[in-house]
C-alpha cells in the first residue's frame, strides 16, 4: 500500500502481513528477540541507559521520556513492580497499535520483556481493547510460542530473569487509555482515572511501582537496545529521534498506517504516502494528533508532525493520527462530532469533564441547528480551558480541542451557522 | 439457587476482584446479558459489594444488564462519520427494525471508534469486524443476520475466534 | 520527619504540617478553600474540583482536598485563575441545579457557594431530562435531580458505614447515584442508616419525616444521646415548638463520628406519640387486673392528681413494709434511664424501703457476662474500647449479631476489617457481619463452651499460647490442660459441627495474633450455661495475653443504653454502687454513714428470682420503673401469673405498657429528651446528656417522682438537679470519683476515674487485674435445658431486629421504624421451610411447651436449618411466650438463645 520512499522501518514490516512475523521463526530469522537476549547481557542498568540515551518518548499520546519512567521504577524501594502495555487504543483516527500488533507481535512482546528486565518486573500485563480481535488471536499465539521457545516465563532463554505476559481484554471505554483510568481496570473496577501524584511509578498497579508504556513505545525498545541510541536518534528528522507510526484517515486517497522519521510532515503523510484528497477536492483543514488535537487548517500542512513543532501550533502530537477533511466537509459538523465521541466517553468522575462534554455537545448542536445564540463563542472559548485546567485527566483536558480549534481557524463557518447558513451544505436544517 | 452455567464459569477462576472484567466477559458471551441475578452471583463469588459489580457492569458498553438482539456495533466517529458513516447509521436502525419486524432478534447499535479508520466505515458483530462499509454491503450484511447466516461473505472482513 | 514544613501560600510563607494536604495547611492559616465533595473522614475523592488552587510551576490546577504539600511550595488559592475555574465548575452544576433546586430547607453547599461566588445562574443549557423522584423508603426522600455527583454518600455508605450499597451507575454525563444494582432505595439492601443523607450536600437526600417542619431555621439544637443500645452514640435533637423533628450525629463524638443506625436517626417520634403518658394513673376500684387485657386498658384507670397518686404510693409501700417486712417489696430500675436516677432508685430501695431487692434488665442479659468477668478479673465490664478495633489484627466476634444490635460498633468493625484487619464471626446464624469476615465458624447452638475449649486445644498443643502472661499475670492455669484436654479438633468438630481444619485455623489467627480482641453477645449470655460460656472466652483471652493491651480484651456487648450505668449505680441486688458487696460489713458501714440509716445486710433477690418469690407469696408489692417485663421475662405467662399475685403495683414508665397496664398506680414519666443526667456506655463510657424538649402533660423526670415518694415515706431527698445527685454517687463510687458535670461536657470519660487528676482508662488490667490475678476456670461443655425432641423438633433462638428495640415500647411507636419492619416475622432455614411447605409471607404456628404464638414466617438462610429465630419486640406475638424460664445457676439468667418449639402451618 506504501508509495513511501526508502525510508527506514524498525517496527512495521515492509512487505505488511506478507512478511507473517506473527509467526514466531519468521520474527526471529528477523532478528525477533536478539535485543533481549543481548540485554540479558548488558545488565539491566545498561539497558535504561540506552532507552534513556535514546531520547525514546512515549507514542501514546503524552511523549513522556520512556527511559525516565523506567529508570524510576528500576529504583523503587518496593520490589515488586509491573509493566503495563497500553493497548487500548480507542481515539478516533488511530489504528496503528492494532496494525503493529497485528503485523509484529513479537516485537511488543520482546519490548516488554525488556521492559520488565530493565525496571526489575517479574510480570507484565497487555490491555487490550476488547475490538481487536485479530489482534487478540495473533498476541495470544505469540504469547504461546514465545513461552514455548523459553523466551518468556520462568528463566527466559536460560538466565535467572522471569517474566510473565498476561493479557487483559478491556470491555468498551475510551478512557481506559489514560493510564490510572487502566490500573483501575486492570483491578476489576470502573475506569476513573485516579488523582496525580502518586503516579504510576511510585504506586501503580496495586500500588506496586509500575511501568506503563504504549504498544508502540514497548515497540521500539528491541532496535535502541540492539542497534544503540545514537542508530535510533538517527532515524528521526531535525532532532527528533526514531520512527513513528502516523495513522492517516479521513478523506484522503489511501488512508494507512505509515512508518516514517519522526518529525515527518502532514504533506508528506496526506499527498506522498496517502495520496491526497480523492474525488478533486481539496483538503481543508486536519487533526494533526488524534481527536483531542483539534484541528489545524490547510495551510499548516507543512508543520512537522513533532511533539514539539504541533505543540509550537498549539496542538499536539498525541498518538500520531492525522485525520485529512476536505472541503466537502463542514467544521462544525466535524467538531460536533468528536465532541459527541469526548461527551461519549467521559467517566463521569469529575465535574468540568463530565457536564462540560455534554454542555459543549448541547451548545454547538444549537449552533449547528440554527440556534445558537450571540455568545456562544465567547462561552465556549471561557469554557474549554478551564475544562483543560480543572479536569482530572487528559480526556476533559483536551476533549474540548476540536470546538476550540475550529473556532480558531474557521470562524467564518461557525458564524454562518449563527444565521442558518452551513456553507459546506452538510448541516440540514 | 445459582444457575449452574454461571457456577461453572465462575469455577474457571480463583475469586480474585481482578477477574471481574474476565468473568463478566464470560457470563456476557454465555448468557447475552449480566442480569441482576447474575450480579449478586458474580458478587458473591468475589466477595463484592453488588453495587462495585454494578458500577462495573454500567460502566464498560460491551457488558449490557439486559438481553437484547445480537448486537450490530457500527462505528459513528470520525474517520467512518467522514466516509458516510450517518447516512449508514440512519439506514442501518430502518433495515435492522424491518429485520426485528420479521422476528430477528438484531439490534442496531452505533459505538466509539472501532479502530479501524484506515478501512472505515467499519462494523462488529459478535466477534467479526467488517469494513469498509457501502449500503449494499451494510444491507446484506443485515439480511444474512436476519436469516441467520453469518454476517461477513467479503475479504475486508476480520474475523476472530480461531 | 520534620514538624513543619515551609511554603508560600496567597504570598505569605507559612510553616506547616508536612503530612497536610493543601486544603488542610490553608485552613490551619484560616485560609477556606470553598469544596463540595470533600468530606474530612474519609479519603478525599477530588472529583468535584471547586477547590482548585494554583501551584507555582504546574501547567494545571491542583485539588486542594488531595494534593500534599511539598516544601517550598508556592500555592496561590485566590488567584485569578484559580478562581474562574472554581467559578466555571460551579455554573456548570447551576445549569442542572439551578438556584431554588433546593428549598425542602434541608440547605444546599451548592447553592450557598454559588451565592458565596456571586453566581445568580448559568449560561449553560439545562440538560433535556432529568432523573425522577424516588420515595420508595419510608425514612429518606431521593431525588436524584438534585444530586450533585460529589459521591459523599457512597463514601458515607461505603467506607463510613461500611453498608455497601450506594455506587454508581452508567458513566459521564449520564452517571448516577445507585443503590446495589440501580433499585429503588426501598427495594435496595438499604438498612436506612441515614448516613448518606447527612453526607449529602444537596437535597437529592433528605429526610422524609415531619419534612414541613425539620428544616425550620428556628430549629434548636441539644446535644444528647441515643437512647437505644449500649454504644452510647450522640445525637443532636433538632427542636421546632418543643418537638423533636430530627436527629443528627455529633461528628465529634468518639463514640460514633457522627455516624447513627436507623433507630437513632429515625426513632425518635414515640417522644410525642399521643400514647405518651401525661397523668397519673389510679386503678378504679373493684377492676380486677386482667381487665386490662379487654379493651382499652387506660379504662381500667381514673387520672389522679400528683399529690393523690404520691400520697397513695407512699401510704402502700409503707403499709407493704410494715405489714411484710422491707424484703416483702421489690424494685426493677430502669438501663433506659440516666446514672443518677439508677442511684436514688437503689438508694431509695435500699435507704427508703431497706431492701436489696432492687435489680434492672441487666439480669436478662449480661448477668452471666459480668458475673464471669468479675470472678476471673475483678471488673465485670468491657475490658477494652469499641474504638480500639482500628488497633486490633484479629477480631473475634462470637454470639453477637451485632450490625442489627450494636449498629455502630458493627460499622467500626466492618471499617476495620476493609482496613485490613481479621474478622472471624462465630455464631449459629448467618449474620450481616459474615459478609465482611474472613472466616465463619457455624457452631451448633448450645455448644461454645467446646468450641472455645477447641480452640485453646490447639493453641496450647501448637505452643502458641503467652506463658509469661501465664506466669505473671494468671493463677489456675493447671487446671485447664486436664479440662480441655477432652477437646480435640476432631472431637470439638462432632460436637459442634465446626470443621475441625477451620478450628484449627481460629487457633492459629488468634494465638499468633499481636493484639486480638472478642467481642461477645447475648448469644453468649443467654444460656442455663451463659457463666460457662463466658468464662471461657476469658480461659482464652488470658491463654494468649490476649487482655490487659490496646487493641485486645473481652468485651461484652452492653444492651441497653445506660446498662452499664444502671449497674454501676448499684441497681443491683448483692453491690451498693461501684460494685461493693452489700454482704461486706465494712462497706456496709460506710454506705451507712454516707446515707445515714441503717442497711439491711442480706443480699436482695434479682428479677427472676423475684419472680419466683412473687409466685411463692414472699414478695408482695413491686415498684417497676421503665421496665415492661410481660413482654420481656422468659415464659411470660410464668411471669404474668407471678405478677398478679402481687398485692400491690406501681409503675412509672413513658407508656401504658404490657406490664404497667396491670399496675395499681401508674406514674407518668419524663422520657430521654425531657432530661439531663448522664449514661454509661458499653465502654464504660460516662456522657453527659442534655434536655432538649419539656415532658408531655404532667409527666415528670424519674428522680424527681422517686424524691417526691422518698420524702412522703420520710426520707427526705433535696436534691437541687442531677448534677448534685451525681455528684453525691461519684463521692461514694471509687470508680466514679473523679468525675464531675463539669469534666463530663465534651466527649465523657471512661471508668474507672478515680480523682479529678485521672483522664479515665480506654482499657482496664492494664498492669494487673482489678481482682489481682486473672483466674483460669476451666469449664466442660453441658447441654441447654431443653434439648429438641420428635414434638418440639427445632430450637428457638431469640433476639433482636436493627428497626425494633427491646419490647417495642418505643420503636413500634415511631413511625419510620414501624413502617420498614412493621410485624413480626419467623425467620426459618429453606430446607425446613420446604419440609413444612411454608413460604415467606405464609403464617405459621409456633409452639413451645409453654406457650404458642402466631406470625409470619421469612424464609432465610440466616438461620441455621433445624432452628428458627424469633425478635422478641412483638408483644401481640411475643416471643417470650415460648421461652424457658431455666436459670443459669451463678447469674440467674434466663436461657432466651435456647428451647424447643414445633412450627406448624397456620390456616
Amino acid at each position: 500500500m506504501s508509495a513511501a520512499g526508502a525510508s527506514p522501518r524498525i517496527l512495521l514490516p515492509p512487505e505488511g502481513e506478507a512478511a507473517r512475523l506473527y509467526e514466531l521463526d519468521a520474527s526471529r530469522r528477523r532478528g525477533g528477540y536478539t535485543a533481549l537476549q543481548q540485554a540479558l547481557a548488558l545488565g539491566p542498568a545498561e539497558v535504561v541507559a540506552r532507552v534513556k540515551a535514546s531520547g525514546l518518548r512515549g507514542r501514546g499520546g503524552a511523549g513522556f521520556p520512556a527511559g525516565t519512567k523506567w529508570e524510576f521504577v528500576s529504583k523503587a524501594p518496593d520490589p515488586v513492580r509491573y509493566i503495563v502495555c497500553n493497548a487500548n487504543e480507542d481515539e478516533p483516527g488511530t489504528f496503528k497499535d492494532r496494525v503493529l500488533m497485528e503485523q509484529n507481535p513479537h516485537l511488543v512482546l520482546e519490548g516488554m520483556a525488556l521492559a520488565g528486565y530493565a525496571a526489575g518486573a517479574r510480570e507484565g500485563y497487555l490491555y487490550l481493547r476488547s475490538e481487536y480481535v485479530r489482534s487478540r488471536e495473533r498476541l495470544r499465539r505469540a504469547l504461546a510460542d514465545a513461552a514455548a521457545a523459553g523466551l518468556l516465563g520462568d528463566r527466559v532463554l536460560g538466565s535467572e530473569f522471569s517474566f510473565r505476559i498476561h493479557l487483559f481484554i478491556g470491555a468498551g471505554a475510551y478512557v481506559c487509555g489514560e493510564e490510572t483510568a487502566l490500573l483501575e481496570s486492570l483491578e476489576g473496577r470502573r475506569g476513573e482515572p485516579r488523582l496525580k501524584p502518586p503516579f504510576p511509578t511510585q504506586a501503580g498497579l496495586w500500588n506496586r511501582p509500575t511501568v506503563i508504556n504504549n504498544v508502540e513505545t514497548l515497540a521500539s525498545v528491541p532496535f535502541i537496545v540492539r542497534e544503540g541510541p545514537d542508530a535510533y536518534q538517527a532515524l528521526g528528522r531535525d532532532g527528533q529521534a526514531g520512527t513513528k507510526i502516523y495513522c492517516l484517515s479521513g478523506e484522503v486517497a489511501r488512508p494507512g498506517a505509515y512508518e516514517l522519521p519522526m518529525g515527518a510532515t502532514a504533506r508528506e503523510l496526506i499527498f506522498d504516502h496517502g495520496g491526497g484528497i480523492g474525488d478533486g477536492r481539496s483538503l481543508k483543514a486536519f487533526a494533526p494528533g488524534g481527536a483531542a488535537s483539534g484541528f489545524l487548517p490547510a495551510g499548516k500542512v507543512d508543520v512537522p508532525l513533532s511533539y514539539e513543532a504541533l505543540a509550537n501550533e498549539g496542538s499536539m502530537l498525541g498518538p500520531g493520527a492525522v485525520i485529512a477533511v476536505s472541503d466537502r466537509a463542514c467544521m462544525v459538523d466535524v467538531a460536533l462530532n468528536l465532541l459527541r465521541f469526548f461527551a461519549r466517553e467521559s467517566c463521569g468522575k469529575c465535574t468540568p469533564c463530565r457536564v462540560g462534554t455534554e454542555k459543549l455537545v448541547t451548545l454547538v448542536e444549537g449552533v449547528q441547528q440554527g440556534r445558537g445564540e450571540p455568545g456562544v463563542f465567547s462561552l465556549i472559548q471561557e469554557l474549554g480551558p478551564q475544562m483543560g485546567l480543572a479536569s482530572i485527566c487528559g480526556l476533559g483536558q483536551t476533549g474540548y480541542n476540536p470546538v476550540t480549534t475550529g473556532l480558531r481557524w474557521f470562524r467564518e463557518e461557525f458564524d454562518a451557522h449563527l444565521v442558518g447558513r452551513c456553507p459546506a451544505g452538510v448541516c440540514v436544517r | 439457587m445459582p444457575d449452574s452455567a454461571l457456577a461453572r464459569i465462575l469455577a474457571d477462576f480463583r475469586g480474585e476482584r481482578a477477574e471481574l472484567l474476565p468473568i463478566l466477559h464470560r457470563v456476557q458471551e454465555a448468557f447475552g446479558c449480566i442480569s441482576e441475578a447474575h450480579q449478586q452471583e458474580v458478587a458473591r463469588a468475589l466477595r463484592l459489594p453488588l453495587y462495585e459489580v454494578n458500577g462495573v457492569v454500567s460502566f464498560y458498553t460491551h457488558f449490557s444488564k439486559t438481553r437484547h438482539g445480537l448486537p450490530l456495533r457500527i462505528c459513528q466517529d470520525l474517520a467512518c462519520h467522514l466516509r458516510g458513516a450517518s447516512a449508514l447509521i440512519r439506514d442501518l436502525g430502518a433495515w435492522v427494525r424491518q429485520a426485528q419486524g420479521r422476528g430477528a432478534e438484531l439490534t442496531a447499535e452505533p459505538v466509539s471508534c472501532l479502530g479501524q479508520c484506515d478501512r472505515a466505515p467499519a462494523m462488529m458483530v459478535g466477534g467479526e469486524i467488517i469494513t469498509e462499509l457501502t449500503p449494499q454491503t451494510l444491507q446484506a450484511v443485515v439480511e444474512r443476520l436476519a436469516s441467520g447466516r453469518p454476517a461477513s461473505t467479503n475479504g475486508a472482513t476480520e474475523v476472530g475466534g480461531r | 520527619m520534620a514538624d513543619t514544613i515551609g511554603l508560600t501560600l496567597n504570598g505569605r510563607s507559612q510553616e506547616v504540617a508536612p503530612a497536610a494536604t493543601i486544603w488542610q495547611a490553608a485552613r490551619a492559616v484560616g485560609l477556606e478553600v470553598p469544596t463540595l465533595c470533600y468530606d474530612s473522614r474519609v479519603a478525599p475523592a477530588g472529583n468535584c474540583r471547586v477547590c482548585m488552587v494554583e501551584v507555582a510551576g504546574e501547567r494545571v490546577l491542583a485539588p486542594a482536598c488531595a494534593r500534599q504539600v511539598q516544601p517550598g511550595m508556592v500555592i496561590e488559592t485566590q488567584s485569578p485563575k484559580a478562581v474562574a475555574a472554581r467559578r466555571m465548575v460551579v455554573e456548570l452544576y447551576l445549569a442542572d441545579h439551578p438556584l431554588g433546586t433546593c428549598g425542602v430547607g434541608k440547605g444546599c453547599e451548592l447553592e450557598a457557594l454559588a451565592r458565596r461566588l456571586g453566581l445568580r445562574g448559568s449560561r449553560f443549557p439545562a440538560r433535556s431530562s432529568a432523573p425522577k423522584p424516588d420515595l420508595s423508603s419510608p425514612v429518606i426522600a431521593v431525588d436524584l435531580s438534585k444530586c450533585i455527583l460529589c459521591r459523599r454518600c457512597i463514601s458515607a455508605c461505603s467506607d463510613l458505614q461500611v453498608n455497601n450499597v450506594i455506587g454508581l451507575d452508567a458513566r459521564g454525563f449520564s452517571t448516577t447515584i445507585s443503590f446495589d444494582t440501580n433499585l429503588a432505595m426501598g427495594r435496595s439492601t438499604c438498612v436506612s442508616c441515614g448516613e448518606c443523607v447527612s453526607a449529602c450536600p444537596t437535597e437529592a437526600l433528605v429526610e422524609r419525616l415531619h419534612q414541613d417542619v425539620a428544616f425550620r431555621p428556628d430549629a434548636r439544637k441539644t446535644r444528647t444521646v441515643c437512647p437505644y443500645c449500649g454504644v452510647g452514640c450522640n445525637v443532636e435533637l433538632h427542636v421546632v415548638d418543643n418537638r423533636v423533628v430530627r436527629v443528627t450525629g455529633t461528628r465529634e463524638s468518639a463514640v460514633n463520628l457522627g455516624k447513627l443506625c436507623v433507630k437513632g436517626r429515625f426513632g425518635y417520634d414515640f417522644i410525642q406519640h399521643p400514647d405518651r403518658l401525661t397523668r397519673a394513673l389510679i386503678r378504679r376500684p373493684g377492676v380486677p387486673r386482667e381487665a386490662a387485657d379487654q379493651g382499652d386498658p387506660r379504662d381500667c384507670f381514673r387520672e389522679a392528681s400528683w399529690d393523690e397518686a404520691l400520697d397513695l404510693v407512699a401510704a402502700r409501700l409503707g403499709g407493704l413494709k410494715a405489714r411484710y417486712g422491707p424484703d416483702a417489696l421489690g424494685v426493677v430500675s430502669s438501663a433506659k434511664c440516666p446514672n443518677e436516677e439508677n442511684y436514688l432508685i437503689q438508694k431509695f430501695a435500699r435507704v427508703v424501703l431497706g431492701t436489696n431487692n432492687v435489680d434492672h434488665c441487666i439480669r436478662l442479659c449480661h448477668a452471666s457476662s459480668v458475673a464471669a468477668l468479675i470472678y476471673a478479673l475483678g471488673s465485670g465490664a468491657m475490658t477494652n474500647s469499641s474504638f480500639e478495633v482500628y488497633s486490633s489484627d484479629v477480631i473475634i466476634v462470637m454470639g453477637s449479631n451485632t450490625t442489627e444490635n450494636h449498629p455502630i460498633i458493627s460499622s467500626h468493625m466492618r471499617q476495620a476489617a476493609k482496613r485490613g484487619a481479621t474478622l472471624i464471626v462465630i455464631d449459629p446464624r448467618r449474620i450481616e457481619l459474615v459478609n465482611h469476615a474472613h472466616i465463619w465458624l457455624r457452631q451448633r447452638p448450645g455448644t461454645d463452651v467446646a468450641l472455645l475449649n477447641g480452640l485453646m486445644h490447639v493453641i496450647l498443643k501448637e505452643g502458641l499460647h503467652d506463658e509469661a502472661f501465664i506466669r505473671g499475670r494468671t493463677e489456675g492455669f493447671e487446671q485447664l490442660g486436664p479440662v480441655i484436654e477432652a477437646y480435640p479438633p476432631e472431637r470439638v468438630e462432632a460436637i459442634t459441627g465446626v470443621p475441625a481444619a477451620d478450628l484449627v485455623r481460629v487457633a492459629r489467627l488468634y494465638g499468633r495474633a499481636k493484639a486480638a480482641a472478642i467481642y461477645w453477645g447475648m448469644g453468649m449470655s443467654q444460656h442455663t450455661t451463659g457463666t460457662d460460656n463466658c468464662l471461657s472466652l476469658i480461659n482464652l483471652g488470658l491463654l494468649c495475653g490476649h487482655v490487659g493491651r490496646e487493641g485486645t480484651g473481652l468485651n461484652p456487648l452492653r444492651g441497653q443504653n445506660n446498662v452499664q450505668g444502671a449497674g454501676d449505680m448499684g441497681a443491683i441486688p448483692d453491690n451498693y454502687p461501684g460494685y461493693q458487696p452489700v454482704e461486706d460489713p465494712g462497706t456496709r458501714e460506710k454506705f451507712e454513714r454516707a446515707w445515714g440509716v441503717p442497711l439491711n445486710p442480706r443480699r436482695g433477690l434479682t428479677i427472676t428470682e423475684m419472680m419466683e418469690a412473687m409466685r411463692q407469696g414472699g414478695l408482695r408489692g413491686m415498684y417497676i420503673v421503665g421496665e415492661n417485663p410481660l413482654v420481656s421475662e422468659a415464659n411470660i405467662a410464668h411471669a404474668r401469673a407471678a405478677l398478679f399475685r402481687l398485692e400491690w403495683i406501681v409503675a412509672q414508665d413513658i407508656f401504658l405498657n404490657e406490664t404497667a397496664r396491670y399496675a395499681d398506680v401508674v406514674l407518668p414519666a419524663a422520657c430521654f429528651a425531657e432530661k439531663g443526667g448522664t449514661y454509661t456506655n458499653t465502654d464504660r463510657r460516662v456522657q453527659l446528656a442534655r434536655q432538649a424538649v419539656e415532658p408531655p402533660g404532667e409527666a415528670r423526670a424519674d428522680w424527681e417522682i422517686i424524691c417526691d415518694v422518698a420524702v412522703r415515706m420520710g426520707y427526705p431527698m433535696p436534691y437541687e438537679d442531677l448534677a448534685e445527685v451525681f455528684a453525691e454517687a461519684a463521692a461514694v463510687t471509687p470508680i466514679y470519683a473523679g468525675l464531675s458535670y463539669a469534666r463530663l461536657q465534651g466527649e465523657g470519660l471512661q471508668w474507672p476515674c478515680a480523682d479529678a487528676t485521672s483522664v479515665g482508662a480506654p482499657f482496664l488490667h492494664k498492669e494487673r487485674f482489678t481482682r489481682g490475678l486473672g483466674r483460669f476456670v476451666p469449664c466442660h461443655q453441658r447441654p441447654p435445658r431443653e434439648l429438641p425432641d420428635d414434638d418440639f423438633p427445632f430450637v428457638l433462638n431469640t433476639g433482636r431486629v436493627l428497626e425494633h428495640w427491646h419490647t417495642g415500647s418505643m420503636t413500634r411507636r415511631s413511625h419510620g421504624l414501624d413502617a420498614l419492619y412493621p410485624e413480626l416475622l419467623v425467620s426459618i432455614h429453606p430446607l425446613d421451610a420446604d419440609e413444612l411447605r411454608v413460604r415467606s409471607g405464609d403464617r405459621v404456628q409456633v409452639v413451645s411447651r409453654r406457650g404458642r404464638i402466631t406470625a409470619r414466617a421469612e424464609v432465610t438462610e440466616q438461620t441455621p436449618k433445624g432452628s428458627i429465630f424469633i425478635p422478641f419486640h412483638f408483644a401481640e406475638a411475643a416471643a417470650n411466650l415460648l421461652t424457658i424460664d431455666a436459670l443459669d445457676p451463678v447469674a440467674k439468667i434466663p436461657e432466651y438463645k435456647f428451647c424447643a418449639v414445633r412450627v406448624e402451618r397456620a390456616a
